[in-house]
């Protein structure tokens, strides 16, 4: 069951496209970051689903469901908090709780329930506006959670958090995501992405270029480390192998990046020359590698395509 | 459901410190306006501050004072929270755009009864202590009190009415409150061209015209005490009050379509 299903997803504003064309999935479970540098239209894109931004076109599904009705029932199975914590400066932190659970139809425990799960209790009788910018995020996180939804859209949220902060959010979205959630989390920090989500979309300038399981994303699928006793001839050899794309040598091995995948293909090629690898093993890039060559390449598309 | 909202809006206002001082800053204009009717009606004998006389200072001398801090605390509620932005808050966390403007239509109506309530008993409290008990049926309430009555709550909700459609449009509380205020003198302005052009009758269809009509206790005289009037132009009273529900349906309605058609 997807819970969440858009398809040719767009919005622009005036002169600007901020969404363009993303048609992407989410299944139940799925912790699905969005990753995307500042302006590619992350929270417009989370806005649409929660419905706060009208799309110029395209259409989306929550839980199957795509009627005015079904999505005005689905956000109620929905927790988010958008670009940064609003809430009444005047009120205290509980009493803002009270005014989602009003809306969602929930009571005094739950709302108890969710200050203890960000560690809040003690501090929700104070005004809102006299919170550090770490405890409006965590209430923000409290009233997501609110009712327990089954689905969570968290936009930042561990935005402007110290180091320790954006620790202590990054285990609760991990311990929600262990429960079973599905989180949907919109994020321009690589190592948050990589270390809480399970599927990534890696959006810029509005445009969806890539998305699957930080594994596919992450896994070396044309790039290999090798190493043979005689360095120097290999790469020569290399070079001149016509399957070869790139080429990067370390002290100790050389990468290479192919154009067909087919890593045995070389490895024959090499022996036929006399060359016998030590080791063939195929490159591990981190997250940080697929987003800087996706989101280069994406650029050159869209700057060939305009 | 719509039970709940409407607790919601009430509980916010009531908890938010600058609702309170809108509300106080209104309630020392009033005290100092009728406590100087009551209290020269004490000092000398030529002054009289009770019923029936009082109703015209009641009903008229405030109803601009209460129309205003109306729109003001509308303006206050309904800007901020796209200051805030709770507006797309409470969306998001699963209000729909119609409850969301219901609950905001639905402190129009309370405002104007709380500020014109509360005005209309202290100012009534102290016109009764003033009246003089010789005079038989003081307190019977004549068709042109009610008339008065009712053109000061039409008035009141058209001019917040006003006030709901410039929060929802300009979404800032400061600048909406000064357009909410500076309105009626563009208004004022341009009506004044119209009648310099002899549009008088076109001139007086215009909202704020109609407001502020609708505010005039001689306009509901009684066919006998017309030669009191000193008024422009006399409407009659049901097209008046047609004229003002239609600018609140107006403004209403174009409130709800600014509001449901824009992004938040
Ligand atoms: N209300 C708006 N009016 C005009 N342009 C807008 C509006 N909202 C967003 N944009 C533009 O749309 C583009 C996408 O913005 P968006 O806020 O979705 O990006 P983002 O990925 O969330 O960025 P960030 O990481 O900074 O939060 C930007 O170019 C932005 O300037
Ligand atoms: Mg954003």
């Amino acid at each position: 069951m997807s819970v969440i299903e858009t398809s040719n997803l767009t919005k622009r504003f005036g002169k600007t496209l901020a969404v363009d064309d993303v048609s992407l999935k989410v299944e139940r479970g799925h912790v699905y970051g969005i990753l995307g540098p500042n302006g590619s239209g992350k929270t417009t894109t989370i806005g649409m689903i929660v419905g706060i931004i009208r799309p110029t076109s395209g259409t989306f599904r929550l839980f199957d469901g795509d009627t005015p009705q079904d999505l005005h029932e689905a956000r109620r199975r929905i927790g988010g908090t958008l670009e940064q914590p609003n809430f009444y400066p005047f009120l205290t932190g509980r009493e803002n709780l009270k005014i989602v659970a009003g809306i969602k139809g929930l009571g005094k425990r739950e709302i108890e329930t969710a200050l203890a799960v960000v560690n809040m209790s003690d501090r929700a009788h104070k005004e809102f506006k006299t919170f550090s910018l770490g405890m409006k995020q965590r209430l923000a996180l409290a009233a997501a959670m609110l009712g327990d939804p089954e689905l969570l859209i968290l936009d930042e949220p561990t935005n402007s958090l110290d180091p320790e902060g954006m620790v202590e959010i990054r285990e609760l979205i991990l311990k929600l995501a262990g429960l079973g959630k599905t989180i949907v989390l919109a994020s321009h920090l690589l190592v948050e992405v990589e270390r809480i989500c399970s599927h990534v979309a890696i959006i810029k300038n509005g445009r969806l270029l890539k998305h699957g399981t930080v594994a596919e994303i992450t896994r070396g699928d044309s790039s290999y480390s090798v190493h043979a006793g005689d360095l120097n001839s290999l790469q020569t050899a290399i070079e001149n192998y016509p399957g070869t794309q790139h080429t990067h040598r370390h002290t100790d091995r050389i990468i290479v990046e192919l154009k067909d995948n087919d890593p045995a293909a070389l490895n024959r090629y090499l022996a036929q020359r006399g060359i016998y690898l030590s080791e063939l093993s195929e490159q591990e890039r981190s997250l940080e590698d697929a987003f800087m060559e996706v989101a280069f390449t994406g650029e050159s598309n869209s700057r060939q395509g305009s | 459901m719509i039970w709940t909202l409407y607790r919601m809006e009430l509980f916010k206002l009531v908890k938010r410190l600058a609702s309170w001082v809108t509300y106080l800053s209104y309630g020392v204009l009033i005290v100092m306006l009728y406590g100087s009717f009551y209290y020269n009606a004490l000092k000398s004998k030529f002054a009289y501050f009770g019923f029936p006389n009082a109703w015209q200072a009641i009903l008229e001398l405030s109803a601009p004072v209460v129309s205003t801090f109306s729109a003001v605390l509308i303006v206050q509620a309904v800007a901020s929270e796209f200051d805030w932005r709770t507006s797309r808050q409470n969306i998001i966390d699963g209000m729909s755009k119609r409850q969301w403007f219901t609950a905001k239509l639905l402190l129009l109506p309370t405002v104007a009864v709380f500020f014109f309530g509360s005005e209309l008993i202290y100012s009534g409290t102290l016109a009764w202590l003033g009246t003089d008990p010789e005079i038989e049926n003081a307190f019977a309430i004549t068709s042109t009190q009610l008339h008065a009555i009712i053109g000061v709550f039409i008035g009141v909700l058209c001019y917040s009415s006003i006030a709901l459609l410039v929060s929802l449009s300009v979404r800032s509380t400061g600048p909406a409150l000064g357009i909410t205020l500076i309105y009626q003198v563009f208004e004022n302005i341009t009506t004044r061209t119209l009648r310099g052009f002899d549009l008088d009758r076109l001139a007086d269809w215009f909202p704020f015209q109609v407001h502020l009509a609708l505010l005039k206790y001689n306009q509901y005289l009684t066919a006998g005490a017309e030669a009191k009037r000193g008024l422009e132009h006399v409407w009659d009273t049901n097209l008046l009050f047609v004229a003002g529900f239609g600018w609140i349906a107006v403004f209403l309605t174009a409130s709800w379509l600014v509001y449901r058609n824009r992004d938040l």
